[in-house]
């Protein structure tokens, strides 16, 4: 028992029984000498004065030493033994001057921490590196995979999506870290396949209609008890237009024992069987030509890709992409500008777009001051490889690649070569990847707060009133399992009225820069995929919930999600009387927002969130692990909880701290 | 009314089978059945249309239109282009250079006379 207190506390015992021991003696050796006293006939009253002296000076005598001794014992073994024990375990070199009594022990303990801390110092530095390599190799599989043109989705055992990249996400809308891969594509063909890789095939060809209706091509292989699949949204290979052949092999067929026939005079029914055949080979044929040149370029190509190496007009639009293979276009047009050049011409590249506002295609042009090429002569160099070291690619096969052509014009007294091409719709620019490989580590779901799915979100408006005013901006945040999972949803919307000027002041949003927004349709039907199955939080939540809900009839989006409100949470934490708002609790939780994003919907919903994932922290050391002991605790708050997850209609009005 | 058409076609079944149909709808036409020269037949038998295959043998059609389109005096010269290769942007090409209409082959008797209609107004 005596081992569980520390080492001076043991001794100060030692010697306090010592000195009760040496007490003890001294009280029978008194005893005795009084006893024999006694038996000789002194009298008790004679021998008392002495006897009490010599208690006295023994007594004090023999404490005083103890005591003495034991505190050069703790001044010099005792605490310099804590103090060595204390450093060795907290890796700090001891004071060797506390310890000169303990011989080489000081020295020792101070070799021994020294020793260590090189060694922890040396192994950090490893780490350090090690941890930089990973990151320079996880960058630069992030740029590899962020450009295969296909779509890769990996799930884990329970089929929960945990990465996705840029090309996933545009054949399946909607993909989100952590739900169902069976919510995108068919369960069936999952399971065939999950059959086939049973089976022992290390990887099997998928191919399926996705939710979104799309014909998807694939491969699926399993990794680590989970599932890769590549997508696509053609086939590996064009299967042979087998019907449009065959069409033209029956006209074909038909129509050449016919032509025997034109010897002599035709019958009125033969000559009209001819003719129709004759028309039936020319539609198969035109509707072949047609199958046959649906393999453009479906990639795009910045405009600053296309113009590499040339001398680019001043006004040419950078961020323009179009659909073309930047290396073939770039080549070719460097191809035909240096033989424009040994013509002595001094060409520029400049693009000419429609003015309407959905222009489909853009013009890129050439463009000298001189006489216009000679079309024979651009033919020639059409016919020409532009990289001799590719000689079957030439000028005209790059054009066919991409269905297009060109030629030359005459224009304000300057010659041009104009080669059209059409405007990619979009193109991711950043790496374009999604993923969270823990998440298979962390379970399964359950209601437990840290393992909700939830999109933290934040509206601004054109004023507090969620009856009649209406949303200007939406921003959400999604939080798989408690973590952010680097998806984001952030959109201007037009509210369809004038911003009244005192709301501009609060959030910097202004009627210009919502004129060209989605409506409040599109808007909300987008931020309803976004948080399908997952629960909604935000601080004040009854007055955003407020605004979702009240749109339901107009939008045709209900907004039926559970909703957490971080007032609440705060509130359970820190009582009802402690300020709430959001600046106060992002204060209190140590979480800084820069002013300039401070009422901006993403930077008020980012602050949210890193509130909320500490908030449940907090929350799970108070017993409030589950989003049951949530709702329990709101009832004995009265406020706001049961507000927000209250059906639309009745919502309160919000007129808490954030305004809007 | 009958125009003056030139056929400017280096297939000799298909210059037999225009040959055919012209005739058949009276109208006085020439063929030629390589590129060299033509834009000088233009200038000397100034015709009111030039029916051009694109893919001649020694000179393009295109080359053809953008010499007739550079000589002033062939201005009221009507040029339809012939072109197997029946793409969008051939067409758009073929008309970029000047050229007045544009039919791809294989076509329909129906489908050239009606761009020569539209082409020669009330001269057919």
């Amino acid at each position: 028992m005596l081992t569980r207190l520390s080492l001076r506390l043991r001794v100060l015992l030692i010697f306090a029984g010592l000195a009760a021991a040496i007490l003890a003696a001294l009280a029978v050796a008194l005893w005795v000498a009084g006893a024999g006293l006694a038996g000789r006939g002194v009298p008790v009253q004679a021998m008392l004065d002495a006897l009490v002296q010599a208690a006295l000076i023994a007594g004090f005598g023999a404490l005083g030493m103890v005591v003495w001794i034991w505190f050069l014992f703790d001044r010099n073994v005792a605490r310099p033994i804590e103090l060595l024990a204390g450093g060795l375990r907290t890796g700090q070199a001891p004071e060797i001057e506390e310890a000169r009594y303990l011989a080489d022990l000081g020295p020792a303990a101070r070799d021994a921490a020294e020793a260590r801390a090189r060694s922890a110092e040396a192994l950090a530095d490893a780490i350090a590196e090690h941890a930089a390599d990973l990151q320079r190799e996880k960058a630069t599989l992030e740029s590899i995979l962020a450009d295969i043109g296909a779509g890769a989705v990996m799930t884990d055992p329970a089929g929960r999506v945990m990465f996705y990249n840029a090309s996933a996400a545009h054949l399946l809308p909607g993909i989100a870290l952590d739900r169902p891969i069976e919510r995108h594509l068919p369960g069936g063909a999952l399971e065939a396949g999950a059959a086939r890789l049973a089976a022992g095939a290390a990887a099997t060809d998928l191919t399926c209609l996705s939710s979104a209706g799309q014909r998807l091509w694939g491969r699926m292989r399993r990794i680590d008890g989970g599932t890769l699949l590549i997508l696509n949204d053609r086939p590996p290979q064009r299967p042979a237009p087998r019907d449009l052949l065959e069409t033209l092999r029956r006209h074909a067929a038909t129509l050449v024992p016919m032509l025997g026939a034109l010897e002599g005079p035709i019958p009125p029914a033969l000559a009209q069987a001819i003719r129709a055949e004759g028309q039936g080979l020319a539609n198969a044929l035109r509707a072949l030509t047609e199958a046959m040149s649906g393999d453009a370029p479906r990639g795009g190509a910045g405009l600053n890709e296309l113009a590499a190496g040339l001398d680019p007009a001043p006004d040419l639009p950078p961020r323009l992409m179009l659909m073309a293979d930047a290396a073939g276009v770039n080549g070719l047009l460097r191809h035909l500008d240096r033989r424009l050049r040994e013509q002595g011409a001094t060409p520029r590249l400049a693009a000419e777009v429609e003015a309407e506002a959905e222009a489909s295609e853009a013009r890129l042009l050439l463009l000298w001051t001189g006489a216009p090429l000679p079309m024979d002569r651009l033919e020639s160099w059409l016919a020409e490889p532009p990289d001799p070291a590719q000689p079957e690619l030439t000028g005209h096969e790059i054009l066919a690649a991409h269905a297009t052509g060109i030629w030359t014009e005459a224009r304000d007294g300057q010659a041009r070569l104009v080669l059209p091409l059409p405007i990619a719709s979009h193109r991711p620019d950043r790496a374009g990847l999604t993923y969270d490989f823990a998440l298979a580590r962390r379970g399964a779901a359950s209601s437990r707060l840290a393992d909700l799915t939830c999109v933290v979100f934040d509206t601004e408006t054109t004023g507090l009133d969620p009856a009649t005013d209406r949303i200007v901006q939406i921003a959400g945040l999604r939080i798989a399992r408690g973590r952010l999972t680097g998806e984001r949803f952030d959109t201007l919307v037009n509210p369809g009225r004038p911003i009244p000027p005192a709301s501009t002041a609060v959030h910097g949003i202004t009627d210009a820069m919502v004129a060209d927004a989605p409506d409040m349709v599109t808007a909300l039907t987008a931020f309803r995929h976004f948080t399908e199955d997952a629960v909604l939080v935000a601080h004040n939540a009854p007055f955003d919930m407020g605004f979702l809900r009240r749109a339901a009839p107009e939008t045709g989006a209900h907004f039926d999600n559970q909703a957490l409100d971080t007032i609440l949470l705060s509130a359970m934490l820190w009582g009802q009387s402690a300020p709430h708002s959001l600046d106060a609790l992002t204060e209190r939780l140590g979480i800084v927002i820069p002013p300039e994003e401070r009422h901006t919907a993403m930077g008020d919903t980012r602050a949210t969130a890193e509130a909320y994932l500490r908030l449940i922290a907090a929350l799970e050391a108070k017993g409030l692990e589950r989003f049951e002991d949530i709702m329990a605790e709101a009832r004995r708050h009265r406020r706001l909880i049961d507000d927000a997850n209250r059906p639309a209609g009745d919502a309160a009005s919000g007129s808490g701290p954030s305004a809007g | 009314m009958m125009a003056s058409i030139l056929v400017v076609e280096d297939e000799d079944n298909i210059a037999t089978a225009l040959d055919f149909l012209l005739s058949r709808d009276g109208h006085k036409h020439r063929r030629m059945a390589t590129g060299a020269g033509a834009v000088d037949e233009i200038r000397a038998s100034h015709p009111d249309l030039v029916l051009l295959d694109v893919m001649l043998p020694d000179v393009s059609g295109y080359q053809i239109v953008q010499d007739v389109r550079a000589d002033p005096a062939l201005n009221d010269v009507r040029v339809l282009l012939m072109t197997a290769r029946g793409s969008v942007v051939e067409r758009r090409k073929g008309l970029a250079l000047g050229a007045d209409g544009f039919i791809a082959k294989p076509f329909e008797l129906s489908e050239l006379r009606a761009e020569l209609a539209r082409l020669l107004g009330g001269r057919c």
